[in-house]
């Protein structure tokens, strides 16, 4: 397949008062044209950071220390805001969060959107031009499945649902036809039934659009519904990386272990859960970051990082319990 | 934005029920409701003040030294001064020139204000500190002071005198605003709209800025009377509006002298300050519980 977009040994540091944390330690992440992915890992592992970098909207005390994140072709660190601009949106678009914070309260659904159309010509269109980015935008709100268009443009943000909202939000992303969509935990704050529902539904239109997605959650029942691939992150490093089935079939890494078996199941045991957290990131683990809390730690896990290897067509891991190909 | 279809009429009704709701919040108190009849009241006068005026031509320079010093009558409610120009009519014409002030300082604050504090708030960087700081030096030093100063470097007219207020009011919407910014910057939206592709110009002024006129509003309401104050202040001083032109704190000034045998020259002036004051704050405070903002009362001029 062939890759749309790469991210190769990114590391991200930022500047605290305790010092530098190097958050996102060499990231590797490949995914193809059309492909969905999901980057799986517990909150404060460095997902969303990621998917900032990828955009070019890091926080001002984060750095880029090292890496590079091609998108088709195109290296976009180094590359001037201008540029990044073109590239926000238009070709990469972010679906976020929080449904309730992320459209603002103050403009219509259909100001919103007209104005994202905008933001692409640069100027306010001509009036015959506005009818059509007015049919454009009813036709993306039908398209995520929103009852009453003509009367949801007319709304604001504090007058829908949250699932609606959350709708408006996917429509947001996707209006300008982009080639990548990062999606971050949406539907998260919403009730699971809808959230379900949503879920579905974007992957259908992922899947009919050809748009390549990258999926960030916590949760890997989330990541198992909608993604092709998965990888799994620990303390801003990639642990393992299978094609969903297979990590659900048997997952190598002792981290993604833990996050299986934490899922609660329906037969009424909470899941076990991993001992202890995510590690500090100022002075973290000598070598393999996910040591302290692992159940299989061997003196060897102190003195060399782990790479990540190839141990079966398609499936990397990070875990010193898995001697790649000796070099 | 135009281009959007007529709304639906249950959409409207929804609308409309918000107002309703609005006004029922300002409404549950009897104060503003007093702020507000005292300053439709005015503000009519003043819009329609060659009309309501009994004597339209006393507002310049009239003289009819047949008919000085008259106390208050059924002819002349509020008596005559010490040329016989009626005082009611000269108060109403007050009122007008008063407003107008105030609405221009305002404006030139406003401007001013509401630019530097986006500026400083969004782009954070050795200029947003130094504007600052330098509101800070701004509002250290007292209000009246400081329009004194500009207004006597400057010729004592009244262009120069609403030129010195302005001058000493934008800090106070700087430093309103940079403080909304600051928080409005947070959100996710913001974060949302840059992912668009929106330029920062674009997310500062038409993303923000919407965001934080609930305080912004509340406090031109309420600094209204304080800027007739210093208006009517500067104008008693001397540095203000000149004689003959009909200003309250140049009435009071003439009539001071001739305090308290013709005590009506300089009351009634003096009494439509305080009401128009009074009125705009309780305006204000009614619109500050409407909108629920908590913002920095002013601290008084001198």
């Amino acid at each position: 397949m062939e890759p749309l977009l790469e991210v190769q040994d990114l590391a991200i540091e930022f500047h605290l008062f305790e010092g530098r944390a190097r958050v996102i330690n060499g990231v590797d992440l490949v995914i193809g044209r059309g492909e969905s992915v999901a980057l799986v890992g517990e909150t404060g592992c460095g997902k969303s950071i990621t998917a900032r970098a990828i955009l070019g909207l890091l926080p001002p005390n984060a750095r880029v220390t090292a890496g590079r994140i091609v998108f088709a072709g195109r290296a976009l660190l180094g590359l001037r805001e201008e540029e990044l601009r073109q590239i926000r949106g238009r070709r990469i678009a972010m679906i976020f969060q929080d449904p309730s914070t992320a459209l603002n309260p103050v403009f219509t659904v259909g100001e919103q959107l007209l104005d994202v159309l905008r933001y692409r010509d640069g100027t306010a269109p001509a009036r015959r031009l506005r009818e059509a980015a007015r049919t454009r935008c009813l036709g993306m709100l039908r398209l995520v499945r929103i009852p009453d268009p003509e009367g949801t443009l007319l709304r604001y943000p504090a007058e829908l649902s949250g699932g609606m909202r959350q709708r408006v939000l996917i429509a947001l992303a996707l209006i300008q036809e982009p080639e990548l969509v990062i999606a971050d935990e949406p539907g998260t704050a919403l009730d699971v039934s809808i959230q379900d529902q949503i879920l579905q539904e974007l992957r259908e239109l992922v899947r009919t659009r050809g748009v390549s997605m990258l999926y960030i959650t916590h949760n890997l029942g989330v990541a198992r519904m909608v993604s092709d691939r998965i990888y799994v992150m620990y303390a801003g490093e990639i642990v393992e990386a299978a094609a969903t089935r297979d990590l659900f079939a048997r997952q190598l890494h002792p981290y993604s272990q833990g996050l299986l078996a934490a899922i609660p199941r329906l037969t009424g045991t909470i899941g076990e859960g991993i001992e202890g957290r995510i590690p500090d990131y100022v002075a973290p683990p000598p070598a393999c970051r996910f040591e302290p809390r692992c159940p299989f730690r061997m003196p060897v896990c102190r003195e060399v990082r782990p790479r990540l290897v190839q141990v079966a067509p398609g499936r990397r891991v990070a875990c010193h319990l898995y001697p790649g190909p000796t070099p | 934005m135009g281009g959007v279809a007529v709304a639906g009429g249950e959409l409207r009704a929804t609308r409309r029920e918000e107002w309703r709701r609005a006004w029922h919040r300002f409404r549950s108190s009897t104060l503003s409701l007093v702020g507000l009849g005292i300053i439709l009241v005015m503000a009519l006068a003043a819009a329609l003040a060659p009309l309501v005026a009994p004597h339209p031509e006393h507002a310049g320079a009239f003289v009819d030294f047949g008919n000085t010093f008259r106390p208050p009558t059924r002819a002349y409610p509020f008596g005559t001064d010490d040329v016989g120009r009626d005082v009611l009519s000269r108060v109403i014409f007050g009122a007008r020139l008063s407003m107008s002030v105030g609405v221009l300082v305002l404006a030139i604050a406003l401007v001013i204000g509401v630019t530097l504090g986006l500026i400083a708030g969004y782009w954070t960087g050795w200029w947003s500190s130094l504007i600052m700081r330098m509101t800070d030096v701004f509002l250290a030093i007292p209000s009246i002071v400081l329009a004194l100063a500009v207004a006597a470097v400057l010729k004592p007219n009244l262009v120069n005198a609403m030129i010195a207020i302005a001058f000493t009011w934008w800090p106070w919407y700087t430093r309103l605003v940079y403080g909304e910014v600051l928080s409005a910057k947070q959100e996710a939206y913001v974060e949302a709209s840059r992912s668009v592709g929106a330029s920062p110009w674009r997310v500062a002024f038409q993303e923000i800025l919407p965001n934080v006129w609930s305080p912004v509003i509340v406090k031109l309401t309420l600094d209204m009377g304080f800027v007739i104050l210093v208006e009517t202040g500067l104008s008693f001083l001397g540095l203000g509006a000149q004689p003959p032109t009909p200003a309250w704190g140049t009435m009071i000034a003439e009539g001071r002298i001739y305090m308290p045998g013709h005590w009506w020259m300089a009351t009634f002036p003096g009494l439509a300050i305080f009401v128009a004051v009074l009125g705009f704050n309780l305006l204000g405070d009614g619109l500050r519980d409407v909108f629920d903002v908590q913002i920095e009362q002013w601290r008084g001029g001198a």
